[in-house]
């Protein structure tokens, strides 16, 4: 197989269709977290949308995360008078239903019982002024407590980059290596990387892209296209720039010896579930020395 | 044993272990945040060449004799629930600790973490996720799978016997006057005394301490 129609088949493997279950059951959790805010604060008119990788199109299946924004009008009191108190009456209201865990800006849920994760963030913030433009979010545990982001900036600058394809084949490679930089950085690092190979194959916007990092002594400045002279990314950058680096060093040494099938794996197959239950069951008989679980707590 | 690894600057390790990986793990990372070693990425869960499923994962790395590798499933996939053996803080529990520290320190190797305890822990989930019934049974919670855990190492049954056999374990020296810890009421010179020795071939004092230790607080590391 040709490396383009690899890469291209990898990245097929992780679109989530319209009809699969993680979408079904995100939607489902979207529609009772709407439900929750707006009946919790009756006398506020909040903008719940998609944001993140859903409405930027960068969404992959191994790490489907998806980001639902609650912004109130710059006027409206109803959640609270400050950013941290609409953080935390946001929160409050989503507990009702779902285990909150606060991250800095967003309010990840889980399931109340189990902690499940539901792939949920919540992002609570406050517009700035009447035209629902620019936007205050709150920055928990951060330095400087609030920060001014544009969600339709992000999403226009990510989705019109033109390279959408190799971010999401680089999100993965990222998501599969653990790498600790937030995917929001990655992206702005990644566009501006192929700012001038928009129109390059897969195979070489992404070894491009690797070779930069690779040879890149120190971390590269990024900014952000909704906040460029407020949001100081530099730092997120810089500590996990060695690893980033390191990493990409090790992906080019393994593609050159290996191949493109070493740093993705095989393209999968459409294996039936029951199939696929019959090679678990297989592979399962035949472990010689099994280790049982086990856990603390009674 | 495993203590000229705790000399090792942890930076240092961090690239030993991660060089290990390279061959069959490629897709984890390894990093150190202080004197923690961290593995990171997403663990496939092999059947020969083949990739059966992938959880995101986080090992917290450790080459002591009193700690084994602490791991978790940081996807999101495994519910937090004692029937799924993930602790309310997310660690997952693979095994009794012991069952791994009781291993020479030549066998406590990254690899084998992943090919056997880590690999077995995520082809157990795979199949209760698809409500299969798995070939091998998982251990009771709490005190009763130590002494499940503990009496398969020991070769002994009932609570009383493999407690008393541990704390003599624990102890430097045997001595013969010992009331035996089967219960005969003899003196364990007069009975299980070879078998106690050839444990003792096995288990350190130092793994003995550690159980009794467990035994009497199952939530320490």
């Amino acid at each position: 197989m040709e490396s383009q129609q690899y890469l291209e088949s990898i990245l097929k493997a992780q679109d989530l269709d319209d009809n699969s279950q993680e979408l079904n059951d995100l939607q489902t959790n979207r529609k009772d977290v709407e439900r929750l805010l707006r009946e919790g604060f009756p006398n506020s008119s909040p903008t719940i949308r998609y944001g993140g990788s859903r409405a930027k199109t960068t969404l992959i299946r191994e790490s489907y995360d998806l980001d639902i924004i609650c912004y109130f009008p710059c006027d409206d009191t109803g959640a609270g008078t400050t950013l941290k108190e609409i953080f935390e009456n946001t929160s409050k209201k989503l507990a009702e239903n779902y285990y909150v865990d606060p991250k800095t800006s967003a309010l990840r849920l889980k399931d109340k019982k189990n902690k499940l994760d539901f792939h949920i963030d919540v992002v609570p913030g406050r517009y700035v002024d009447a035209s629902k433009s620019d936007c205050f979010i709150y920055q928990n545990g951060a330095d400087k407590d609030r920060l001014k982001t544009n969600l339709d900036v992000h999403i226009d600058h990510v989705k019109n980059s033109g390279v959408v394809p190799a971010i999401r084949l680089l999100k993965l490679w990222k998501t599969r290596r653990g790498l600790q930089l937030k995917h929001f950085v990655f992206e702005l690092l990644i566009i501006k990387l192929l700012k001038d190979k928009k129109n390059s194959s897969l195979e070489t916007q992404l070894k491009h892209v690797w070779t930069s990092l690779k040879e890149a002594q120190e971390s590269i400045s990024i900014e952000d296209p909704a906040n460029p002279s407020g949001n100081d990314l530099s730092e997120l950058l810089q500590s996990a720039w060695v690893e980033l680096s390191d990493r990409s060093k090790a992906t080019l040494s393994l593609l050159e010896q290996s191949g493109w099938e070493a740093i993705f794996g095989p393209v999968e197959s459409e294996k039936s579930n029951g199939g696929k239950t019959q090679q678990f069951v297989r592979a399962a008989a035949t472990v010689s020395s099994p280790t049982r679980p086990w856990l603390p707590k009674k | 044993m495993r203590g000229h690894f705790l000399k090792i600057p942890p930076g240092t390790r961090a690239r030993e272990l991660q060089s290990d990986l390279e061959m069959k793990f490629p897709d984890l990372t390894v990093s150190y945040t202080g004197s923690k070693i961290f593995i990171r990425g997403t663990f496939p869960v092999l059947d020969e060449a083949m990739v059966l499923d992938r959880y995101q994962i986080e090992i917290e790395w450790s080459d002591t004799d009193s700690e084994a590798p602490l791991l978790y499933e940081t996807g999101g996939r495994v519910p937090w629930v004692p029937d799924r053996h993930v602790n309310s803080d997310g660690r997952a529990c693979a095994f009794v600790p012991e069952e791994w520290l009781i291993r020479p320190g030549e066998e406590r190797t990254l690899i084998r973490y992943l090919d056997g305890p880590v690999r077995n822990f995520f082809l157990w989930q795979s199949l209760v996720e698809r409500g299969e019934s798995v070939p091998w049974q998982d251990r009771s919670h709490g005190v009763a799978g130590l002494i499940e855990s503990y009496g398969d190492m020991l070769g002994l049954e009932g609570e009383s016997a493999i407690s008393c056999c541990l704390e003599y374990l624990s102890k430097e020296q045997i001595k013969g006057h010992w009331t035996c810890y089967c219960g005969s009421a003899k003196r364990i010179r007069n009975c299980h005394l070879e078998e106690l020795r050839a444990l003792r071939l096995r288990i350190s004092e130092h793994i003995a301490r550690l159980a009794l230790k467990r035994l009497a607080n199952p939530i320490m590391r």
